[in-house]
């Protein structure tokens, strides 16, 4: 089977998608370019949707929604959901010269269902499903759909063809259970090996040994006999009932488990995104802060203009002017204008009677004189006393003055870069804060209505029902052993008993041909496992060791991988040293020898289908992820990939070379946080545009991207 | 000079009409509904530290300008050095060391009048000091100010 084309239309984020794919057999890749949630993994579960129907959705479709999350119900009450799948498979016929002819014929496959609303919950009609044969007469419709869509793409083998690139290190991660890693990978295998006519045949022929059990059971003529044969018939029916029960209980281990580690991966990445209450709490102490900060700025703001009408300020632009003033009541200082102490002194001296010079005061002539001009010069002296006071005093004061000039606070540069720093220090420190609020903010819209508590819980609950679980399959599972002990036992006794009368001889032959024949048949059953096993195995090893030899680090350590016959995927180091593929093999490895396994079953199988894998070279780099790449492009008919811009760096030529098909897909939804331009649509949807991988446009141009520059425009 | 003593008590400290709505716009102290209030853009707290700063600039440039009472307002009386006294200090020094007389202090209707007519002088210089230059005019006359001071030392 090769897929060529397929349409979507509301399912989920596909709203109304149209995707090409190459089948040029010289160009086996098509390249879907796309970052994170732009519906890659919604488009694999869609395609798978279309094949198998609700089965193949989280928890079998139970509660999954698959129309557009902002469906407008109130104008239109019920969603058309619809996907088409149009594909060539490959068949052959007997030719006239006994060879085989290879026919190719082509398929249009259509799914479709609706959804409504009712109250809270949606409800989904059962799918309907139509697949026609495409001729240049016209399209022949085609029955039954689903027995010849699962002989083209089995649907055991559906993550084997369809497959999540971090999904599927489940394979081989620690913290998945070796019960379900094998199970895993011994389903994987068995599938691609259609070994269900065999196991039919082993179910055919149990069910005959029960009838043969009841017909002793019936006819016997002994009380032992019969009673021997009543309880293995109850024993084979218990087994009958438990065996299917185990099987299922071990996938639905395998189920919980990959459902802990998807929602463990979900916690993690919104909590390195950011917790919504820590976000919170951030947010508002981050408020505060602005407010302190808005604060700050305005009374610094104050505090700057009020160096306008500092002291300093005046002084210094006027220092010459004051300086003369100064001089001049020094002057005055000198020559004893100033300090005004003389009359107080000449009214000692008139009270004495006698002046500095020895003469008196007395009453002659000369002394009336004398004392005459001291009076009028005290007189005189008191008249001027007012303003010699004034002058006193601002002596004194500018006196201070400039004495202090010299010191700081009479520097106004200095008070002015004072101000100036703190102006600057405390505007940085406010935009820092505004920039935190801004990215507190962006983070919790990209939060948005996540509850990582609930998710926790939710976790929680998925933990307790993985214990449920385990403890009801190992107690299944010792009912299996003990009822096949007890059939052990019952069935010797039977045999014993039949053998001593002649007539249950007929019976006894009966049992041992058909118990002989389920030898045969498990035997040849696990045989083929074993055989495909080693066959797998031995490509898959093939495929790794080529992969990693071009990382000289884990290509000294790894020496080997292998399935083993327990179905357990073991690497070895030097001297058969095991590995731990968690431990000691890097990401790039780990992504590797999973994709090595699938390469390997695909290979193996022999079915030809496309591989579909989303994100497969997720943390590979440099030589590992070529190799990666390049080996997954040889070993496929037919190679989907959708792939991240890191992916695809470092691998343009290969994608030049290989890749018959490059679109890119976008999110609307992305614009404005992470599209650079707005794509002007309501609606939240995947949109495709033709940029290949050394081009972007103004539909998928993305912010922040470093190789941005290196992308060419395309109109 | 007795802190308390302010000889300046009951005399007009005046601007000239034509600059009224400069002065209005680069002091903050006026009604809400103008512009400019914030000290950004308004960088004098009060009209009377814009007239002082004006003073000193006439002052530096050593020029007294005559207007007539009719082209100019009273915008504050001399109490208002009271709260300040240290500017009455040196509006004191400021008419000895312009006039190169002591007496002068004697005069406080002369000294404020001498006061006026050097604001008058400064006021177009000190607008060109707010305005010029491509930031708020708190920033402006700030450089204008430093690099005054700097050219003086």
């Amino acid at each position: 089977m090769k897929f060529s084309k397929a349409f979507f239309k509301n399912f989920r984020l596909l709203r109304n998608l149209e995707l090409d794919f190459s089948t040029d057999p010289e160009r086996r890749l098509t390249v879907i370019r796309a970052a994170n949630e732009s519906g890659k993994t919604t488009t694999l579960m869609a395609m798978q949707w279309a094949l198998y129907g609700d089965i193949s959705l989280p928890g079998k479709g139970k509660d999954y929604r698959l129309h557009p999350i902002d469906w407008d119900f109130d104008n239109n009450p019920r969603v058309m959901i619809e996907v088409i799948i149009e594909f060539e498979h490959v068949s052959y016929k007997p030719a006239n010269n006994g060879k085989s002819q290879e026919m190719t014929k082509f398929y249009r496959l259509i799914r479709s269902t609706s959804e409504e609303m009712k109250g809270k919950k949606h409800k989904r009609l059962p799918s309907t499903v139509a697949l026609y044969e495409l001729n240049p007469q016209g399209d022949t419709p085609i029955e039954p759909v689903e027995p010849i869509l699962h002989d083209m793409l089995p649907l055991e083998l559906r993550e084997v063809f369809f497959t999540d690139g971090d999904r599927v290190l489940s394979f081989i991660q620690a913290n998945i259970s070796a019960t379900a890693k094998r199970q895993r990978v011994q389903n994987a295998i068995k599938s691609l090996l259609g070994l269900n006519v065999i196991e039919n045949a082993i179910n055919h022929i149990n069910v005959s040994i029960n009838d043969t059990y009841k017909k002793v059971k019936d006819r016997s003529h002994s009380k032992d006999l019969s009673e021997v044969s009543e309880r293995l018939e109850i024993v084979t029916n218990d087994l009958d009932k438990l065996e299917p029960k185990n099987l299922d209980l071990i996938d639905q281990l395998t189920n919980v488990e990959l459902q802990i580690d998807e929602k463990d991966n979900e916690i993690v990445a919104i909590l390195a995104r950011g917790d919504q209450e820590a976000l919170s709490r951030e947010l508002i102490e981050c408020r505060e802060n602005i407010q302190k900060l808005e604060m700050r700025k305005k009374e610094l703001e104050k505090k700057h203009s009020n160096l306008f009408r500092d002291d300093a300020l005046a002084y210094n632009l006027i220092a010459p002017i004051i300086n003369k003033a100064f001089q001049i009541l020094s002057t005055l200082e000198a020559d004893g204008t100033i300090p005004s102490n003389t009359i107080p002194v000449l009214e000692e001296r008139i009270n004495i009677g006698k002046c500095f010079c020895d003469e008196l005061f007395d009453d002659s002539p000369s002394g009336i004189k004398r004392r005459e001009a001291v009076e009028r010069k005290i007189n005189l002296q008191k008249q001027n006393d007012g303003l010699l006071k004034q002058l006193t005093d601002l002596f004194y004061s500018s006196r201070r003055i400039l004495t202090d000039r010299n010191t700081q606070n009479w520097n106004w540069g200095e008070k002015y870069k004072d101000v100036l720093k703190q102006r600057n220090d405390n505007e940085e420190q406010l935009q820092k804060e505004r920039q935190n609020q801004n990215a507190i903010n962006i983070k919790l819209e990209q939060l948005g209505n996540t509850d990582v508590r609930a998710m926790k819980d939710y976790k929680r609950n998925l933990e307790l029902t993985k214990e449920k679980i385990i403890r009801d399959q190992a107690s299944v599972y010792n009912q299996i052993k003990n009822l096949k002990e007890q059939a052990k036992v019952l069935e010797k006794q039977q045999n014993s008993l039949l053998r001593r009368k002649e007539r249950n001889y007929l019976l006894l032959s009966e049992l041992e041909v058909s118990k002989d024949i389920r030898k045969i048949l498990q035997n040849t059953y696990d045989a083929l496992i074993n055989n495909e096993l080693q066959k797998v195995s031995t490509t898959m090893n093939e495929y790794f060791l080529k992969m990693i030899c071009a990382d000289p680090e884990q290509g000294a350590i790894i020496r080997k991988s292998e399935i083993t016959p327990v179905f357990d995927i073991k690497v070895y180091g030097s001297r058969n040293r095991h590995l731990d593929p968690d431990r000691d093999l890097n990401g790039a490895s780990r992504r590797a020898l999973t994709l090595s396994f699938i390469l390997a079953l695909t290979n193996v199988s022999e079915v030809i289908a496309p591989n579909v894998i989303d994100t497969p070279l997720g943390m590979t780099s440099g030589h590992v992820k070529r190799s990666v790449l390049e080996t997954s492009i040889e070993h496929s008919s037919q190679l989907v990939l959708f792939l991240t811009r890191a992916e695809i760096e470092s691998c343009q030529d290969i994608i030049d070379q290989n890749a018959g098909i490059v679109i890119t897909l976008t999110n609307t939804a992305h614009y404005p946080l992470m599209l650079k331009n707005n794509p002007n649509n309501s609606e939240i949807k995947v949109l495709r545009c033709e940029c290949d991988h050394y081009e972007h446009c103004q539909l998928c141009e993305r912010l922040g991207f470093e190789s941005n520059a290196k992308l060419a425009y395309r109109d | 000079m007795d802190k308390y003593y302010n000889p300046f008590q009951n005399q007009e400290l005046r601007f000239p009409k034509i600059y009224q709505e400069q002065i209005l716009r680069f002091t903050q102290t006026k009604s809400d509904d103008v512009k400019g209030s914030q000290p950004s853009q308004s960088p004098f707290p009060r009209m009377v530290d814009l007239w002082l700063f004006a003073v000193c600039i006439g002052a530096k440039k050593g020029k007294r300008t005559l207007l007539t009472k009719e082209e100019t307002y009273k915008f504050i009386e001399g109490a208002i050095f009271t709260s300040d006294p240290w500017r009455v200090d040196l509006l004191s020094l400021l008419a000895i060391g312009f006039s190169e007389n002591p007496n002068i202090i004697n005069k406080p209707r002369e000294i404020i009048q001498m006061a006026n007519e050097l604001a008058v002088t400064g006021l177009p210089e000190v607008f060109q000091m707010l305005t010029e230059g491509y930031s708020e005019p708190i920033w402006n006359l700030s450089t204008q100010i430093v690099e005054m001071l700097q050219e003086a030392d």
